[in-house]
């Protein structure tokens, strides 16, 4: 029993990896732009419905490089006319605005493709499943987990390492401070909100071979991807990291002792955290948010 | 968190289908059509565009009068309840056909009832809006969960699944699931199998590995599934990816889902209501005409609908009426219908079930899929040629519809 | 007319009107009935998002438990009742709100948002999976309506009047509550939370009024829904039909009380109409919800005012201070004098200390007010004396040291719990209620005061003993005359009176006033200095001003202040003195480096660098920055002085950029700075070093010069290499990898500077570059300046006169964002009579 456990938790740890790509970016968009963007699963979906229109002409190795690139502009386009104006705003109507995005783009897929799922594979190279002594892997998981593992690295380092992280994180401080040394903050902005919904729809490219492709699956991954970045803060990159990789593991133990409360357990896990550490697990105190 | 728009049930499996129902008969209130003297009929959640409504007008209709159909979306139970009572008292329709959400039907049957008009009910399963919510003017062209399972648990019997087999069954965590458990069950205590694990997966789980892994170290003998929607898509999708080798079979299944999933993504034996596979004259008509005008061929969802239909205008040409209550009675006393399958069927006059042959299915090895709607192969009707339809329904013990006056 | 613009005449006549409209319109009685039922679900819901400003996303759960609530009554214990399910219902809810409200009240802006959305997600969860209960999926059918006395209320038109009374009693209910003293209240916290604890109101209460009262009547409006339908459903409860009901709000209006109504209504027409002719009509929904939020916020009812704005009569409400009628020496009035008097200390505040982060902003403070006293609190900048405000009134709990109000230790006690004690505050930076009239600002604080205060029926305007204290406060303080004016649109000087008066109008035990004269005109000084000292006749007042001459000649008694502690407490002419004091203030004239003299590199005819004419800024609403000239030229050093408040800082950020100026020209070199951003004016030769230093916290100090020079690399004014840098700081050789929120203060001022000087730069501003180092490195600071000199022009804003004067070549003095002097530095820096007469005014 304890090793099954064991491979619960394991299993949970790397499930957990999936929801960061989408989490990540709607802690970035939060922290830099205060927008709670309700909005973020669409572009998940939108790179999962793209992956497969891509792969009937370029395979999937291209679905996986244009798709998130596709939606990446797609991103900037909204930013531009849309999110710009809601920076300095109450984020209450932030919320709302995403709220009312979101609705457009499921009904846009709905309309578009149907309600129905469509159907999408793993390429056949990347089948399989890999054994480690009883436990057992599948490889296309694995693949994903690397790319997933990589894409946070990357994002990591160009947010710490890159004076491009620096502008950005300092205008997260202060964005006027920033102003007064001669930075325009608004193209840094407009790259995040790229940098982050193509990274949702590389999520969205990477799942649709193993669940549904259907026009709520983007609801479907926000609302676990959002409990994420309020347990971990919103705004901390590490806390965000932590809580997808506690909530997949708290998952996985449900999964294993009480399988009705296995969704439900974030969610109880989320309440928890913000009735005794309001803003999760890292965040800093942001004083137009509270 | 449930997102906004989330809505993982059954429902997600149609929502919207109907991009451009039929131009023309679809509605306008009733201010804005001008008074005709066609016979008014209410399609919520329409899967489609019905092309009962077109065979029936070019065959000169019903009495000689046309038949025009007002299709809308129902929305959720609220509008559903609304929009009924709109299309009884403004639009005058002498029948109400659709649905596919329990809670939807249920709000549509009590206006149906307070307002005494027919509403056919084409997409719902629950055993409960059979037995506790039945009423007089309720009729379910759509199977009830019972008689999926049953369909399905005589094709395990054959293959030997059943008696002293341990069954690792996952049931969707709602009323839907719930209902085709507890039936699910009684069918495997009657037959001698036995859970390993009986498991309740909530509509929002999209991520079964957790669950995979619990199956494979069980070792049970058969994988249940009583999912619904999407989820037997996700589900379907990851057993495959993790390479499980334990058989696998399901209670209830929807065309879509399978479509969904995708060739090399599908396996086990699933019960089927209807499919264009069925070789009858009517079915390869209905099948051809559905294909040219839509580009791909019928589901079991859009099979009801048009059935529905066809059976209410054959009903009231019968009697030379539209009188909801003189249709109910003559449905009652056991009226025959052609279902496009190999038998006629009847509804039953205690419970309003359509008594018909159903199916089960098996899915073909990749190398024979010949296009993306050819995934499976359809068993022979259950129940046999000789048998009485009624076999595989709810016995009045297991399923009492007691009609409210 | 006025009769028929009250918004239950409104409504009623809406009602009759709907069920004929929708019927020709081809609807039915049904659609009629759940528009008045959605209605009366977005009005409540807009009790909290419009009237207290919390934004719930999960009013949907309370809609949908009222259902359930009613018809899980009448299915187990009141079969075909409807009055004692809705009234089990009614209590169930207003126990439920208060349990619910308790936790997601205890946070804030989005984060309430999000507790609330997880609420209904909760809610949802539960109610869609627990199929025994609540019947899930299904739903719970078989509600039936009952038979009152005769009356079937089957009956389609029988049940939409039934449901429009209750619909017209909610709306006169509402319109009661929102003009009642607790619904006055939740304005005042939608505008001003913090404000409304500081006159006397525990905030977090009247909260929780709001929402039980939202969240029941949202269900009452479920309980409706369930008759209706003739059953519950988890649907309702569900996120998505939470955020619907918001959308519903925010299209019809949440600044008006039947906004709400109009967008439900709207929302139910458009769903009808749309989805019968399309199943996409939920694309068209969100498309049209994102129009309203991004182009009109304000919703259908903000349209209509803006498309009828031409067409009213525009009505003007004279917010100039000259439109007042002031009456000379009216007494204070009568309820505000304390009815008993003590020999005893009234206030005494004993070895207070406070720290924040580390920087000890009061390190030891004793103050003992006598009753009937006026008593001075005075020093200079960052002496302590806000902090030790706000130590007193609540705002902070002290580090060390207790309070004693009237003998009762008050230590630690709530803002609201203080003001109930009897200690009441004024604030340094304005803090009213903007979008309230003066005479609504007033009222709020007097009705604290008062029994009657918590009462959500009466209307606050029919209570006479409220409106009649603040007609005499109003004649008192000299606001006749404007009491209809929005506060937001008064004079800085007539905000200070109002800020003032919210703090008396508590009628307090002790009052504390925070520079209350700051800002007014020469003639209203002199008034309100009097009114000061009428009021201090009957109670003690304890008062922070920078104007020592007016202190001087109306305190009773001193306390004079440096650095977090009490330097000097005694009588009037025991300060006036006092060495200590006299050098604290104005400088001795003889610190040592102001001793050597400084030469100036800019020549006489240096041409002109940056130029400022007329220029005005706001900050808020408030206007800070007056028709302000200035003109600094190359290498030259400029000294900009002042007291607080005068706009010193805001003027050196509209400089930069962060400030907009909203009229008059800056220039930098001939070039017009107007319209161009903070990071266009900072790549064109500006460069900031503010007050705090503005230095990135986590990011070492390599990484924040690299962020100094990242965009500044071209130019034509100075650009420090790393080279140069460390030759100017040797210091910082060894901290290049350090985080810069490691450092020393003195560090990070050089880093700061440094960051500055490492792009190019035509002309530096300064912000206090002084502050809080110790005398060594403001030594080494000051060498550096004094060395950059002929480098690059600056704008120094320091409050130690002798070194800042000692730099400048020439200097110019700030009062009430306008320059009352402007002159070379040398003078103000030797002649200490005429520092005196320009700067203590």
């Amino acid at each position: 029993m304890l090793v099954q456990i064991l491979e619960q938790v394991i299993n949970g740890l790397l499930a957990g990896a999936y929801y960061l790509l989408i989490a990540l970016g709607l802690s970035l968009i939060f922290s830099l732009g205060g927008l709670v963007n309700l909005a973020h699963g669409a572009f998940y979906a939108l790179g999962a419905y793209l992956a497969i229109v891509l792969a009937e002409h370029v395979g999937f190795a291209g679905a996986f490089v244009l798709s998130p690139l596709a939606v990446a502009l797609i991103g900037l386009l909204i930013e531009r006319f849309l999110f710009r104006r809601f920076y300095r705003e109450d984020p209450a109507l932030g919320l709302l605005l995403t709220f009312g995005l979101a609705m457009v783009a499921e009904q846009s897929l709905r309309w578009v493709f149907g309600a129905a799922p469509i159907p999408f594979s793993i390429p056949p190279a990347l089948k399989g499943q890999i054994l480690v002594g009883d436990f057992i892997y599948s490889r296309y998981r694995l693949l994903m987990l690397a790319v997933a593992a990589t894409a946070v690295a990357a994002l990591w380092y160009l947010l710490q390492r890159t004076p491009f992280g620096r502008v950005v994180r300092a205008g997260v401080q202060n964005p006027d401070m920033v102003a007064a040394l001669g930075i325009s903050l608004a193209p840094y902005m407009a790259s995040i909100v790229g940098i982050s919904v193509g990274l949702a729809a590389l999520a969205g490219v990477l799942l649709a071979p193993i669940s549904g492709v259907h026009p709520a699956m983007g609801a479907e991954i926000l609302t676990a991807s959002f409990v994420v970045v309020v347990i971990g803060g919103l705004g901390s990159f590490w806390g965000v990291v932590l809580a997808a990789l506690i909530v997949g593991v708290v998952r996985g133990l449900t999964v294993y002792f009480f399988p009705p409360a296995a969704e439900a357990s974030m969610y109880v896990l989320m309440l928890l955290v913000l009735l005794f550490r309001p803003r999760g697990l890292f965040g800093e105190r942001i004083q137009r948010f509270e | 968190m449930d997102h906004p728009l989330a809505s993982r049930r059954r429902r997600q499996l149609v929502q919207g289908a109907a991009a451009a129902a039929a131009v023309g008969s679809l509605g306008f209130p009733a201010i804005v059509r001008g008074q005709s003297d066609a016979i008014r009929l209410g399609h919520l959640t329409p899967r489609g565009v019905n092309l009962a409504v077109e065979e029936i007008n070019a065959a000169g209709g019903v009495m000689g009068r046309k038949i025009e159909l007002i299709a809308e979306d129902s929305v959720n139970p609220q509008t559903a309840s609304t929009k009924a009572e709109r299309l009884i008292e403004r639009d005058k329709v002498v029948a109400i056909i659709g649905e596919i959400s329990s809670a939807s039907g249920l709000a549509i049957a009590q206006v149906a009832q307070r307002n005494r008009t027919i509403f056919f009910n084409t997409g719902c399963n629950s055993d409960e809006l059979r037995g506790k919510s039945c009423n007089r003017f309720m009729f379910h062209t759509e199977a009830a969960n019972s008689m999926y399972v049953n369909a399905e648990g005589r094709a395990l019997l054959r293959d030997g699944m059943v008696k002293g087999k341990k069954w690792y069954s996952l049931t969707a965590d709602y009323a839907f699931g719930h209902d085709l458990l507890r039936v699910a069950k009684r069918f495997m205590q009657a037959n001698g199998a036995e859970f390993v694990a009986d498991e309740l997966v909530a509509t929002d789980a999209a991520d079964f590995s957790g669950y995979l892994l619990k199956i494979r170290n069980a070792k049970p003998d058969l994988v249940i599934s009583n999912l619904a929607g999407t989820q037997i898509t996700n589900f379907l999708k990851q057993y495959v990816e993790y390479g499980l080798k334990f058989p696998v079979a399901g209670f209830a299944f929807d065309t879509a889902v399978a479509w969904g999933a995708g060739k090399g993504n599908v396996l086990g034996i699933w019960p089927l209501v209807w499919d264009s596979q069925v070789n009858t004259p009517a079915s390869r008509k209905f099948t051809e005409a559905f294909v040219k005008k839509n580009g791909k061929p019928p589901e079991n969802q859009a099979w009801g609908d048009y059935l529905s239909t066809k059976h209410l205008a054959q009903a009231m040409n019968e009697i030379k009426s539209t009188d909801s209550t003189k249709v109910v009675e003559h449905l009652e006393k056991g009226a025959k219908f052609d279902l496009l399958k190999t038998r006629e069927g009847y509804y039953r006059n205690w419970d309003h079930q359509l008594m018909m042959e159903m199916y089960t299915l098996t899915f073909k090895p990749p190398e024979q899929v010949k296009d993306k709607w050819d995934l499976f192969t359809l068993s022979a009707p259950v129940p046999g040629p000789n048998e009485s339809l009624e076999v595989i329904a709810p016995t009045r013990e297991e399923n009492n519809c007691i009609m409210p006056a | 007319m006025i009769a028929l613009r009250s918004p239950v005449v409104l409504a009623g006549m809406a009602m009759i009107v709907l069920p004929f409209a929708l019927l020709s319109g081809g609807l039915t009685m049904t659609s009629a009935t759940d528009v008045v039922i959605f209605a009366i679900a977005c009005m409540a819901l807009n009790v909290l998002v419009g009237h207290t400003g919390l934004v719930s996303f999960g009013h949907g759960a309370w809609f949908g438990l009222g259902a359930y609530a009613a018809a899980l009554a009448q299915r187990h214990w009141f079969p075909g009742s409807m009055l004692w399910p809705a009234l089990f219902a009614l209590a169930f809810l207003a126990v439920a709100g208060i349990v619910v409200g308790f936790f997601v009240l205890r946070r804030r802006g989005v984060y309430f948002s999000l507790l609330t959305l997880a609420f209904s997600a909760l809610t949802y969860a539960i109610a869609f999976r627990w199929t025994a209960f609540t019947g899930g999926e299904n739903g719970l059918g078989g509600v039936t309506r009952a038979n009152w006395l005769g009356v079937d209320l089957e009956n389609r038109w029988v049940y939409y009047t039934l449901v429009a009374l209750v619909g017209l009693a909610v709306v006169h209910g509402l319109a009661r509550f929102h003009a009642s003293p607790i619904g006055s209240v939740l304005l005042a916290i939608r505008e001003n939370e913090q404000r409304t604890q500081f006159i006397g109101y525990a905030t977090q209460r009247y909260r929780l009024i709001a929402y039980v009262v939202s969240a029941t009547l949202t269900g009452i409006a479920g309980v409706l829904f369930a008759f209706h339908h003739r059953f519950a459903s988890a649907d309702p409860t569900a996120v998505s039909s939470s955020g619907e009901l918001l959308a519903m709000v925010i299209i019809g209006g949440m600044r008006s009380l039947l906004g709400p109504a109009l967008g439900a209504l709207f929302y139910i027409l458009f769903r009808e109409y749309l989805s019968i002719w399309t199943p996409h009509w939920l694309w068209f929904f969100g498309l049209l919800f994102v129009g309203f939020i991004v182009f009109s916020p304000t919703g259908l009812t903000g349209v209509w005012r803006r498309l009828t704005e031409p067409m009213r009569p525009k009505v003007v409400e004279v917010a100039a201070m000259s439109g007042r009628a002031i009456e000379q020496n009216v007494p204070l009035p009568a309820f505000l004098v304390p009815r008993t008097h003590s020999a005893k200390a009234a206030l005494e505040a004993s070895g207070l200390a406070k720290s924040f982060g580390g920087i000890r902003a009061l390190e030891d403070a004793s103050v003992a007010v006598a009753d009937r006293t006026l008593h001075a609190l005075i020093g200079p900048n960052g002496a302590g004396k806000t902090t030790l405000f706000n130590l007193i009134s609540g705002l902070f709990v002290p580090d060390r040291g207790r309070v004693l109000l009237a003998g009762v230790d008050i230590t630690g006690r709530s803002p609201h719990g203080i003001v109930a004690a009897g200690l009441a505050r004024s604030f340094q930076i304005t803090n009213l209620f903007p979008a309230l009239s003066v005479l609504e600002n007033l009222r709020l604080a007097v009705q604290a005061g008062d029994p009657f205060h918590f009462n959500g029926w009466t209307r606050t305007s029919s209570v006479r003993p409220v409106m009649e204290k603040t007609a005499e406060l109003i004649r008192f303080l000299g606001l006749s005359g404007i009491e209809a004016a929005e506060a937001g649109a008064l004079s800085y000087g007539g905000q200070r009176l109002l800020d003032m008066g919210l703090a008396l109008a508590s009628a307090p035990r002790v009052l504390l006033l925070d520079e209350p004269l700051a800002g007014l005109a020469a003639a209203e000084r002199e008034r309100v200095g009097s009114l000061i000292k009428r009021i201090a006749a009957e109670l003690p007042v304890l008062l922070v001003e920078h104007d020592i001459d007016r202190v001087f000649a109306l305190a009773d008694r001193v306390t004079v202040m440096n650095e977090g502690r009490v330097l000097v407490d005694g009588s009037v002419g025991e300060t006036r003195e006092s060495a200590a004091v006299r050098e604290i203030y104005i400088g001795s004239g003889t610190a040592v480096l102001a001793a050597r003299p400084r030469g100036s590199a800019a020549r006489e005819r240096s041409p002109l660098l940056l130029e400022l004419a007329g220029v005005d800024a706001f900050y808020g609403k408030s206007h800070i920055v007056k028709a302000a000239s200035l003109a600094v030229h190359e290498q030259e050093i400029v000294a900009l002085l002042g007291r607080n408040g005068a706009g010193k800082s805001t003027l050196l950020k509209t400089i930069i950029g962060i400030v907009r100026a909203t009229d008059g020209r800056v220039a930098l070199g001939g070039a017009n700075l107007a319209g161009c951003t903070a990071a266009e004016i900072a790549r064109r030769g500006v460069g900031y070093v503010p007050q705090g230093r503005g230095l990135f916290a986590g990011m070492s100090v390599r990484h924040n010069l690299e962020l100094g020079r990242l965009k500044r690399r071209e130019g034509d004014g100075v650009a420090w290499s790393d080279d140069k840098i460390l030759h100017f700081f040797p210091k910082l050789a060894a901290r290049l990898d350090t985080a810069a929120d490691f450092l020393s203060g003195g560090e990070q001022q050089m880093v700061a500077v440094a960051r500055a000087l490492s792009g190019h730069v035509r002309v530096l501003l300064l912000d206090e570059p002084f502050e809080g180092l110790a005398p060594t490195v403001v030594e080494e600071l000051f060498e550096t300046f004094d060395r950059l000199r002929g480098e690059v022009a600056m704008v120094i804003v320091e409050h130690n006169l002798d070194l800042v004067l000692a730099l400048a070549d020439r200097a110019y003095v700030l009062e009430r964002g306008t320059v009352v002097h402007q002159g070379p530095a040398a003078a103000l820096r030797e002649d200490l009579d005429l520092r005196r007469q320009v700067l203590w005014m």
